[in-house]
């Protein structure tokens, strides 16, 4: 049998193309709509719009479709989707004091001014699959809508903005007040950025990492990797208002988390203070803003004993669509690479004997 | 699928141009001039401006060398929103010909760690590239084995005062010559200038 | 404007005129475009030496060629012959998927030809058909550090290059050949470019090292993922690291040639053979194959008719 150069693999991934194209949206079940995405699987959404770097869930919507559920490919679509849009300008500094709050929590204190507002989340909950639920789906929706009728009515209105906790400590001087330099905006998609770099540029790598990938360095930090002992000064899921030079624009949705940290000396300071760690992120992701704001920490020690610390090693490794891309790209041919290692092997082999 | 302006193609072959020339010291090319000028900026040399809407924007810093060099400078940042800076922190530097070996010494460099910061300097010679007035040399990256170019006496006295300089490489700057007809020279930081024939003396 | 009516007037011209139309030529906006030529024209002023970019994002995953795309879109013009090959092979998968990708942002022609191409991108190969004045190769680059073996610290590394001090590296290369009696590095062999920057020359075998040497053509390389791109001039001196008494060698091939056209001077690719004896070899290089086979029918065609006049 002739070998013969392989003509045939255009065709083939025109083929491929094809079959995913079918598998997306030829399938047996009714068409999913964006619209029904964009609500039950809401979270999803959030996440896609954190990883892509766009705020616009119809778009992470889309993309959740098209790449069959898979995140990081979804991230991915709306990060180039991104890429492809002309650049107006930057918004004005958002003031999440302002947020019309859907949840806020303290793990710091027992109370806070304003209150703790549980919200909608599953922390509580026992992990049982509904099914009873699932069941009769029409009668839980109705159910559902009643009850929280019911709880809208029989609820205490909240208050139109809440007062931030890391506010509270800092009229107290117990937490270091915010740096009185001139902000430096650093856009980390507009030009090169060199390590050790700014805390701007810090929080954007951040804000735009995959949730996984930061979870597993904050969890290392958590569990002694480069401990800061956090406490969740404050967490809040809900609106803010976006401008830009004072024009309102909309609403988005975020989650923010301030983490207060171990105690340090200042400089010029004799009493100690708390050292704070920030996080936020497009819509609600708790998991995301948490462990955002425990590395925003861990890469402000002055040592560097172990990956959370680093900051080359948090930042160039939690990008999803950069690991991702590199991840699989091992599976393209690669053989010549291959064939020159083989003939290494070969002749040291021969050397030998 | 998508859209090519004219203005868009006009940049896009520019830049072959400069690419090739700083490829390729010693070799003369042509820049395809647009017969039209747009009314604004009309102080700036035709090949010039052509270069400075290839490469320049807001993300980079302008200045000028010699009294025709400033006032282009002034000009390229009023027209297409370019920073103005001195000579000694700019990245692009528009200069006459006639630019003086301190002039020429004040222009930045680049470090070690960042030598890509070292600046590029657009020349203008009215009087022409080529010429009689000599024998110019090249050698270096993108030259094989030497070459030669016949060059007019602004060039000539321009190479020599430029050949003078002592770069430390990696640090250096860049310079591309233009004159009237859009012909364009390209000097990188790591050629070797040579005068090597003066007609007089 | 409120963003709810900005984002409900992109949508709905999203989809009546479908996913593509407005890109610019070449899919990269001009100002993204700028900022990579700029550097490019650095990178060529500095041969060997990677300049930091900002790689913007595109519909191709990181990993897959992005830098080796974002040189070729900054640069190509819609008269270009673009040639695109993988590991050699102009039908390979990546290189299938970039060509449509640029052919379709820039209406350029697309050819298999060496001799024929203005530009052409390249992923772990240099043709082995030798490339003329005025062409341009475009290497895809995974990783663009050579130090990263011996240093995985970007900033360290960059301090390295900038004070020459290539000494971590030399020691490497000396524990393989105390180790192994030779370098066994295959792909990715450190060069040292006009005498001053140590230079990862992308996962090209040995057999192409020799080839960037005082090439005619221009060789751009690009790493997107690690937002790093460099170039060498052409007529530059590109050399292998290398001890005096243990000499850069290339791939050994002796005793092989290509199954299909002949040849013994160009980069072979081993097929294993199904009945388990052995395997058998052909040109990695589909195009420079392609040739030879005609050149050859061609003789044998012409020694044909000799052979006929002869017997007139």
């Amino acid at each position: 049998m002739g070998y013969v150069a392989v003509k045939g693999g255009e065709k083939a991934i025109l083929n491929s193309k094809e079959l995913l194209v079918a598998k997306t949206f030829g399938h047996e079940s009714e068409p999913i709509e964006v619209h029904q995405i964009l609500e039950q699987f809401a979270l999803a959404v959030d996440r896609v719009m954190g990883e892509g770097g766009l705020y616009w869930p119809k778009l992470a919507a889309y993309a959740l479709k098209q790449a069959l559920g898979d995140s990081f490919e979804a991230a991915f679509l709306v990060r180039a989707f991104r890429s492809s849009v002309p650049r107006r300008g930057y918004t004005d500094p958002i003031d999440t004091r302002k947020m019309r709050v859907h949840r806020r929590i303290s793990a710091a204190f027992k109370d806070v001014p304003g209150g703790q507002i549980l919200g909608a989340t599953p922390d509580y909950g026992l992990r049982f699959i509904r099914f009873d639920l699932f069941e009769n789906l029409h009668q839980a929706r109705i159910r559902a809508k009643k009850a929280l009728e019911n709880l809208a009515r029989a609820g205490i209105p909240i208050p139109d903005s809440f007062p931030k906790i890391v506010d509270i400590l800092r009229e107290q001087g117990l937490l270091v007040s915010p740096p009185s330099a001139p902000r430096i905006l650093t856009d980390i998609t507009m030009g090169t950025v060199s390590i050790p770099t700014s805390r701007s540029a810090r929080l954007q790598f951040l804000a735009r990492g995959e949730t996984g990938g930061l979870l597993a360095l904050a969890y290392s930090s958590m569990r002694g990797y480069g401990q800061i002992h956090p406490a969740i000064g404050e967490l809040r899921v809900g609106d803010v208002p976006v401008y830009l030079e004072g024009r309102p624009l909309g609403w988005i949705r975020v989650t923010e988390c301030e983490v207060i940290s171990r105690m340090e000396r200042g400089e010029d300071q004799d009493d100690p203070h708390f050292t704070m760690g920030y996080g936020l992120c497009f819509g609600q992701n708790e998991l995301k803003a948490i462990s955002m704001a425990v590395l925003d920490r861990t890469m402000q020690m002055d040592v560097c004993e172990s990956p959370a610390q680093d900051q080359e090693f948090v930042l160039l490794h939690t990008d999803g669509i950069e690991a991702m891309g590199f991840c699989l790209h091992y599976k393209l041919p690669h053989y010549v690479t291959f064939q020159a290692d083989l003939n290494q092997l070969r002749g040291v082999r021969r050397q030998k004997g | 699928m998508f859209t090519l302006t004219e203005e868009v193609l006009r940049v896009q072959r520019c830049y072959r141009t400069l690419l090739h020339v700083l490829s390729r010291p010693g070799t003369l090319a042509r820049l395809d001039l647009p017969i039209e000028r747009k009314n604004r900026l009309v102080s700036v040399p035709s090949p010039l401006l052509l270069a400075c809407e290839c490469l320049l924007d807001e993300k980079v810093t302008v200045s000028g060398l010699t009294e025709r060099g400033r006032l282009w400078a002034e000009e390229i940042s009023r027209g297409m929103r370019v920073k103005l800076a001195e000579p000694e922190e700019a990245d692009f530097v528009l200069s006459g010909v006639e630019a003086s070996t301190s002039e020429l010494l004040s222009l930045k460099r680049g470090s070690l760690l960042a030598p890509e910061e070292g600046a590029t300097l657009f020349v203008y010679v009215e009087e022409g590239i080529k010429g009689d007035a000599g024998l110019l040399g090249f050698a270096g990256p993108g030259v094989r084995g030497r070459l030669s170019l016949r060059v007019s006496a602004a060039v000539l006295d321009w190479a020599s005062r430029r050949g003078k300089l002592c770069f430390e490489y990696p640090m250096g700057f860049e310079a591309f010559l233009f004159d009237r007809e859009g012909n364009v020279l390209g000097i990188p930081r790591t050629c070797e200038i040579e005068v090597l024939k003066p007609r007089r003396g | 404007m409120k963003l709810s009516t900005v984002a409900k007037g992109v949508e709905s011209s999203l989809f009546s005129n479908g996913p593509s139309t407005g890109y610019n030529f070449g899919y990269l906006n001009e100002e993204i475009k700028r900022e990579i030529r700029r550097k490019i024209l650095k990178a060529v002023a500095i041969p060997g030496y990677q300049v930091p970019y900002s790689s913007p994002e595109i519909p191709i995953a990181r990993g897959w060629g992005t830098g080796g795309l974002q040189i070729t879109l900054s640069i190509i013009g819609p008269e270009e012959r673009l040639k695109v090959i993988d590991q050699g092979c102009d039908d390979s998968v990546n290189a299938v998927n970039l060509k449509r990708f640029i052919s379709m942002m820039t209406g350029c022609e697309v050819t298999t030809e060496t001799t024929m191409a203005t530009l052409i991108q390249t992923r772990h190969r240099v043709p082995d058909t030798p490339l003329k004045q005025g062409q341009i190769l475009v290497f895809q680059v995974p990783i663009p550090e050579p130090l990263r073996e011996v240093e995985p610290k970007v900033e360290l590394c960059r301090r390295m290059h900038a004070e020459g001090d290539y000494g971590l590296m030399w020691v490497r290369l000396y524990e393989e050949t105390v180790r192994w009696g030779r370098v066994t590095v295959g792909a990715r062999y450190p060069v040292l470019v006009h005498g001053r920057y140590v230079m990862d020359p992308s996962p090209i075998p040995r057999w192409d090292i020799p080839k960037l040497n005082r090439n005619e053509a221009l060789l751009l390389f690009g790493a997107g993922r690690e937002k790093r791109l460099y170039a060498v001039p052409p007529h530059t001196s590109v050399e292998p690291l290398e001890f005096e008494d243990v000499p850069f060698t290339v791939e050994d091939q002796r005793g092989k040639a290509c199954e299909l056209c002949g040849s013994r001077d160009s980069f072979l690719d081993e097929i294993p053979r199904e009945d388990g004896l052995g395997s058998r070899w052909c040109c990695s290089d589909t195009d420079f194959c392609s040739r030879k086979r005609l050149e050859v029918s061609r003789a044998k065609g012409r020694a044909l008719i000799l052979k006929k006049d002869a017997r007139i």
